[in-house]
């Protein structure tokens, strides 16, 4: 088995799952999520890198910086879902949310809370839906989501803020006002 | 992961609570639902397909600079003759430690794992154990141009020395084939079943030339089974340390040639020829 192969198995075993779960929340269907993740597998591992074996050897290598391999994965879903709506120009800009009263649950009612979020998140713009993820899910600041996604740092706040003010609506979480005008990271 | 969404100016922490754990939901949801482990033999062969397709562009790169694949396929000089010939550089790889060969005598079956399919083989009917009688008929295009050769191979930087085997072959191209050469390398069968299937050849891959008539390239291979699977050794790479034992062999050369658009996978044979190998893992003269 190449090198190749056997850390492709390896990160399908270990961490393949949470690929999955993060495609997920990036696009919102299973289905979808798992082409992502494969179409994602298979565009990081076909890379060819030459990486010099102990014995001098030519090898090859999908990688061959400091980075890793499910970094590159989680870039690549990212990279794709974006290309893909690019493509398809699925998007319509209906942002906005009607709350009904099915909606009208507290976060702490789990399930119900994430098919609500869920149905929000369909709502989003891809971007805005990226920004998301990629703050509350990925857990990145401002800047490291600017630079994944080649925005502006203010472009990605006012995604954000977008974004929360219509998850705000579904979720019936009150507004607490911040007062004091601490930036986001 | 952190929980830091406090200083968010467009969220009260609230809100972020609420969405890190509604997110952290779904996405468990989903992973649980998760049949990425059945398609991982889908992503393999697609990667390998693609990684193939890139290596053979490149070489045609190296053959536009060297005048091109052509009859009498010397032409095709690599600046490492060593490394792009195939070869059990990149899999199978030679253990850094050794492995006790088995050469004392006996029949090869009793030395290989039955039904075992080296990952480079995937998408192809070959594997170990087959009966012969099962491959592909031989293809009067692939025909063996001179005897087996002992053809020992000098690791680069190391200095080891690996006994090898090399066999001259010519591959007669119809007229607008088109596709992608791995190999030549050998398949050894015995008492009618695969016992050896050669070396990876899927590291180098060649473009079937556009304007020869033919293709001519050493089929090789070294003298441990590709059929006989030791522990992997560091990073991952299968080991092979098992000799075929001493015997009466059948062998052919063979190719895996892919069409032009990496669909369909197929192999081409040559004749079968006889081998006797001697205790000593040497072709008796």
């Amino acid at each position: 088995m190449a090198p190749w192969e056997q850390e492709l198995a390896t990160l399908a075993e270990h961490r393949g799952r949470a690929l999955v779960g993060y495609a997920y929340v990036l696009c919102g269907d299973q289905r979808h999520a798992e082409d992502l993740v494969q179409d994602a597998l298979v565009k990081v591992f076909s890379r060819l890198r030459r990486r010099e074996g102990a014995d001098g050897g030519r090898g090859v290598h999908p990688l061959d910086d400091g980075g890793t391999t499910e970094a590159y994965v989680r870039r690549a879903i990212l990279t794709l879902y974006l290309d893909e709506y690019r493509r398809r120009r699925r998007w319509t800009g209906v942002k906005h949310l009607v709350a009904t009263d099915d909606h009208a649950r507290g976060p702490e009612s789990g399930a119900t809370a994430r098919a609500d979020v869920a149905a929000a998140l369909d709502r989003l713009a891809p971007r805005e839906r990226a920004c998301v993820v990629l703050r509350y899910f990925e857990d990145l600041t401002v800047p490291q989501i600017a630079e994944a996604l080649g925005l502006a740092q203010g472009t990605v706040k006012r995604y954000l803020a977008d974004a929360t003010a219509t998850l705000r609506t579904v979720l019936q979480v009150p507004h607490w006002t911040t007062t004091d005008g601490r930036a986001a990271r | 992961m952190s929980t830091d969404h406090a200083r968010d100016d467009w969220a009260d922490a609230q809100l972020g609570e609420t969405l890190h754990r509604t997110l952290d939901g779904l996405a468990g949801q989903a992973a649980t639902a998760s049949s990425l482990d059945e398609a991982l033999g889908s992503v393999r062969t697609r990667v390998r397909r693609r990684r193939a397709a890139k290596k053979a562009g490149l070489g045609v790169t190296t053959l536009a600079v060297t005048g091109g694949l052509v009859v009498g396929g010397s032409a095709l000089v690599p600046q490492d003759p060593v490394h792009l010939r195939p070869q059990p550089a990149g899999t199978p790889t030679p253990s850094g430690t050794p492995i006790p060969s088995e050469t004392a005598g006996g029949a090869a079956l009793d030395v290989i794992e039955d039904g075992y399919q080296p990952a480079w083989l995937e998408g192809t009917d070959l594997g170990c154990g087959m009966a012969v009688a099962d491959l592909p008929a031989a293809d009067a295009t692939l025909e063996l141009a001179g005897p087996l050769e002992d053809a020992p191979q000098v690791g680069a930087g190391t200095g080891e020395e690996t006994p090898m085997w090399r066999i001259a072959t010519r591959l007669t191209l119809p007229d607008g084939e088109a596709g992608v050469l791995m190999g030549p390398t050998l398949l050894w069968a015995q008492d009618g079943r695969a016992v050896d299937v050669g070396l990876d050849g899927t590291e180098d891959p060649v473009p079937v030339p556009d304007d020869a008539a033919a293709v001519d390239r050493d089929a090789t291979d070294w003298r441990h089974t590709t059929c006989a699977p030791g522990d992997p050794v560091e990073g991952g790479t299968a080991s092979y340390g098992t000799d075929l034992p001493a015997g009466e062999y059948e062998v052919r050369a063979y190719y895996q040639l892919w069409s032009e658009d990496f669909r369909d996978l197929r192999l081409v044979l040559s004749e079968p020829f006889t081998v006797a190998l001697d205790a000593d893992g040497d072709v008796a003269r």
